[in-house]
């Protein structure tokens, strides 16, 4: 199975940072993506095209800082639907969910 | 833990509504020895700017309230917060928003996910040219401030109030090329109540020109004004020979003698008038000739009498007279009038003279110059300095 998570993108983040603060910063990337799934689904409920595609605009950077690319992939491709006005997503948000999950437990696994 | 930390630390602001991105930002920042501080959105970024002081700014794009568009409009647009760069944080696939961001005045811009490298290749370049920016501007105020003073200390060296004699008009003008000049003027009453008229032209411009003014305005004046002749007996004819003769030749071996090496010279001319009869006994060294005016359009010359003083030692200078009759007009200038050049490098010339009247005042006379001056210039930048002297006899009523 392919990795959640790309170890190069990973291991220049910690470059960036330090190794002792990565811990910190899986933290702020585990507690904030949740709840921007959770905005992209209310927007989806009430039709609100802006404050969803935000949210994946910030989710697809947040993912790829992390090397989360299959997360950051999906997010890429909501952010364009909901540029170009359409919410017609299919199981998309669940995909998504799906791909968080799998980039939160290998993160888990890869704090030092 | 960081082997490169910043040469130059900085105080940047990290304006992004994500925390993550701005957490890694602040972390990494700090690491690298700069301050940080950090705003969500356009707004707050705004506030935090106006509020303290900041040598850069990493600006999101995408962004809550003010995007980063509006806000890097909103600070292009303060003249107090112009001069800080920005560089724009991009998402790879907003290169057209960031070449806009460029177009708008930003610095440069960091794509996401952020290269260490070359986040910190960029961040210390513009805080590089920031710095030398900001020290360029602190030298060019101090420099400004420095030739400020020389201009108000050069403008003592010219007389603060012309002398008022009954049955005498008389008028200055003086305009620098730059902040100091090397022209000066002067009139000064003597011992005997006989007037000094001066007015000369220092070789070059700029600094070294005004510093020679005012050593070649203190020594004649200097020279002239001191007292040790009145004991001796000579005749109050002689007196006034001997005062020209000695404040020229003790001016032009002083110069020649002291400052020889540096080849600086002034052309200058030296008048002592009589104010109770109108003879004028001068020395003209090199200088533009003055013109007397009996008549509109009748003048005749008070040519050269000598070299440009601070030349040759022991220069000969001989001593000519002159006499301003009632009505008459003794105007005196520096090549800075003839030579004042229009746009089209054509110069102002002579044929002004033609235009002159002893029956004006001595102040509308320099008017009149001034305004055909300015006509010619027509805008032109002024290269040389302007120096005009004009003293009128008045008719007995």
């Amino acid at each position: 199975m392919v990795n959640a998570i790309d170890p190069s993108v990973f291991e220049n983040l910690k470059s960036m940072t330090g190794a002792d603060f990565i811990g910190d910063l899986i933290d702020t990337f585990l507690s904030d993506s949740p709840q921007q799934i959770k905005s992209m689904r209310s927007a989806l409920k009430s039709g609100d095209l802006e404050s969803f595609r935000r949210a994946a605009h910030s989710l697809k950077s947040t993912a790829a800082s992390f090397g989360a690319g299959r997360l950051s992939d999906l997010a890429f491709e909501l952010e364009g639907m909901a540029r170009a006005n359409n919410l017609e997503i299919g199981t998309r948000l669940e995909d998504l969910q799906s791909a968080f999950e799998q980039a939160a437990k290998e993160l888990e696994g890869l704090r030092p | 833990m960081n082997p490169n930390p910043a040469d130059h630390p900085g105080r940047i602001l990290v304006v992004d509504d994500n925390q993550v991105n701005r957490k890694l930002l602040v972390q990494n920042l700090s690491l690298n020895g700069h301050l940080t501080e950090t705003a969500e959105d356009g707004m707050l970024a705004l506030e935090k700017l106006h509020a303290g002081s900041f040598d850069l700014v990493l600006l999101d794009i995408e962004m809550p309230q003010l995007d980063g568009f509006q806000t890097l409009a909103a600070l292009k647009q303060d003249i107090g917060l112009r001069h800080i760069p920005v560089i724009m944080i991009t998402a790879v696939d907003e290169m057209e928003s960031a070449v806009r961001c460029i177009e708008m005045g930003a610095e440069d811009y960091l794509p996401k996910p952020f290269n260490p490298i070359l986040l910190k290749a960029r961040i210390d370049a513009s805080l590089e040219k920031k710095r030398l920016r900001d020290a360029e501007q602190l030298y060019l105020k101090s420099l400004e401030r420095e030739f400020e003073i020389a201009h108000e200390i050069q403008m003592d060296f010219l007389p603060g109030e012309l002398p008022r004699l009954p049955g005498w008009d008389i008028a200055a003008y003086f305009k620098a090329a730059r902040n100091v000049a090397g022209d000066f003027y002067d009139v000064f009453e003597l011992l005997e109540g006989k007037l000094g008229l001066v007015i000369a032209d220092v070789c070059d411009k700029g600094v070294g020109a005004a510093l020679f003014m005012t050593l070649f305005r203190s020594l004649i004046r200097a020279s002239a004004t001191t007292d040790y002749f009145t004991a001796s007996p000579v005749s109050k004819e002689d007196l006034v020979y001997t005062r020209l003769r000695h404040a020229i030749t003790l001016t032009n071996n002083y110069i020649a003698e002291t400052h020889g090496e540096k080849g600086m010279f002034a052309t200058l001319f030296f008048g002592i008038l009589d104010p109770s009869n109108g003879k004028i006994a001068y020395i003209n060294c090199g200088h533009e000739p003055p013109l007397i005016f009996h008549r509109p359009q009748e003048y005749f010359t008070l040519d050269k009498t000598g070299p440009a003083v601070g030349i040759l030692t022991n220069a000969s200078f001989r001593i000519a007279e002159t006499a301003l009759g009632e009505g008459d007009l003794f105007l005196a200038f520096t090549d800075g009038v003839p030579d004042t050049e229009n746009k089209a490098s054509q110069a102002f010339g002579r044929k002004w003279i033609a235009d002159l009247s002893p029956h004006q005042s001595a102040t509308a006379v320099l008017h009149l110059i001034e305004s055909e001056l300015h006509k010619h210039m027509a805008g032109a930048d002024q290269f040389d300095d302007i120096t005009l002297l004009a003293v009128r006899r008045a008719n007995q009523p």
